[in-house]
C-alpha cells in the first residue's frame, strides 16, 4: 500500500515542469437541480454543471541571479500581469495561452507514484487571480487561484 | 373533435405534477358602484364563480416533457379553446398533485368554467435537455 505525500507532488505549466511548487489542491464541485414535485416529501436531484477551480503556490526564485528563469513562480505571474502593447487603449492581451490567440493556460497537476507518468489531471485553465507578497522573514511566492475551462483534457488519477 | 386533455404524463409513463402551484378563487360576476356619499352597491350579473387562475411551473423537467405544453398549447390554438386538467390517476393527480383538499376546489368545472390559457407557456431551459415551464391558466365560463 502507498500513501503519497507534499514531495509527490509537482505541477506542469505549458508542458514545462514548475519547480518550487510549495502546494497544489484542485477541488471539482457538481452543482444541482431540484426534481421535487408538489407530490413528494423528500428531495431528488439531477446534476446540473460542474466546475473545476484551483490554487497552488509556487516560490519566486532565480536559478542564476539576474536570469528570471522558466520554470518559477514568473511563469504565472508573466501570464496575468503584463505589460501594456501600446495600443491606444493602453491595454494589454488577457491571452494566457503560450500560442498566438491562446486565451487559456495548460496545466498538469501531477503525483509522482514511481510510473512513467505518473497520476496527473490536465487541464486547461484560465488564472484568475495571482498575489504576491513581499515580507522581511520570508521568501518570496505567488498564490495563483486558476479556474479550469471545460472538463480536463486528460485525467489518470 | 375533443379538446386534447392537458399533459398529465411524463415520458417516462409518470405523473407529470408540478413544482409549484398558485390558484386565485376568481370571484362572482359583480359589479359595483359607489355614490358621492360614499355608499356602496352591488349588483349581480351571474350565479357563477368564474375568472379562477391557476399558475402551474414544472421546474427543471426533461425537455421532451416540456415540449408537451408547448405542444398541447397549439393544440387547443393558443388561448382560444378551453380544456380540462385532466389526471394521471386518483393518487397522483397530475396538475393538483400533492393537494391534499377535494379535487374540484383547484379545478374550474365545479362552477361550469372550464380551463384555457391566459398566455403562452413560457418556457426557460436550465441546462442540456432539462428545461422548466410556466403555465398560466384562466377559467372562464
Amino acid at each position: 500500500m502507498s500513501y503519497y505525500t507534499g514531495s509527490n507532488g509537482s505541477l506542469n505549466l505549458e508542458g514545462g515542469e514548475i519547480a518550487a511548487v510549495q502546494n497544489w489542491s484542485i477541488s471539482t464541485s457538481v452543482s444541482l437541480l431540484s426534481v421535487r414535485t408538489l407530490a413528494e416529501t423528500d428531495d431528488r436531484f439531477i446534476a446540473s454543471g460542474r466546475s473545476t477551480t484551483g490554487s497552488c503556490r509556487v516560490l519566486y526564485y532565480q536559478e542564476t541571479p539576474g536570469q528570471k528563469g522558466t520554470n518559477n513562480a514568473s511563469t504565472f505571474l508573466n501570464k496575468v500581469i503584463k505589460q501594456r502593447d501600446g495600443s491606444f487603449y493602453q491595454g494589454a492581451t488577457l491571452d494566457q495561452g503560450n500560442e498566438p490567440n491562446e486565451k487559456r493556460s495548460l496545466l498538469r497537476l501531477k503525483l509522482d507514484d514511481g510510473s512513467t507518468d505518473g497520476r496527473y489531471i490536465q487541464l486547461r485553465i484560465i488564472i484568475t487571480n495571482v498575489s504576491m507578497t513581499m515580507a522581511v522573514g520570508e521568501i518570496l511566492a505567488a498564490d495563483i487561484t486558476f479556474q479550469a475551462h471545460g472538463a480536463p483534457v486528460l485525467v489518470d488519477i | 373533435m375533443s379538446t386534447p386533455t392537458f399533459p398529465t404524463v411524463d415520458s417516462d409513463g409518470n405523473a407529470l405534477v408540478p413544482s409549484s402551484r398558485s390558484y386565485e378563487s376568481g370571484d362572482f360576476p359583480v359589479k359595483t358602484y359607489k355614490a358621492q356619499n360614499g355608499s356602496e352597491v352591488r349588483i349581480l350579473y351571474g350565479s357563477n364563480r368564474t375568472n379562477m387562475r391557476l399558475s402551474l411551473t414544472y421546474a427543471n423537467i426533461k425537455d421532451a416533457d416540456a415540449e408537451q405544453f408547448l405542444d398541447h398549447y397549439i393544440a387547443v390554438q393558443g388561448t382560444f379553446k378551453t380544456f380540462n386538467l385532466g389526471r394521471f390517476s386518483d393518487s397522483q393527480g397530475s396538475a393538483r398533485g400533492g393537494w391534499d383538499g377535494r379535487r374540484d376546489s383547484l379545478g374550474a368545472a365545479t362552477s361550469g368554467n372550464a380551463y384555457r390559457y391566459e398566455k403562452a407557456p413560457q418556457l426557460a431551459q436550465v441546462r442540456p435537455g432539462i428545461s422548466t415551464v410556466t403555465v398560466n391558466l384562466i377559467g372562464v365560463l
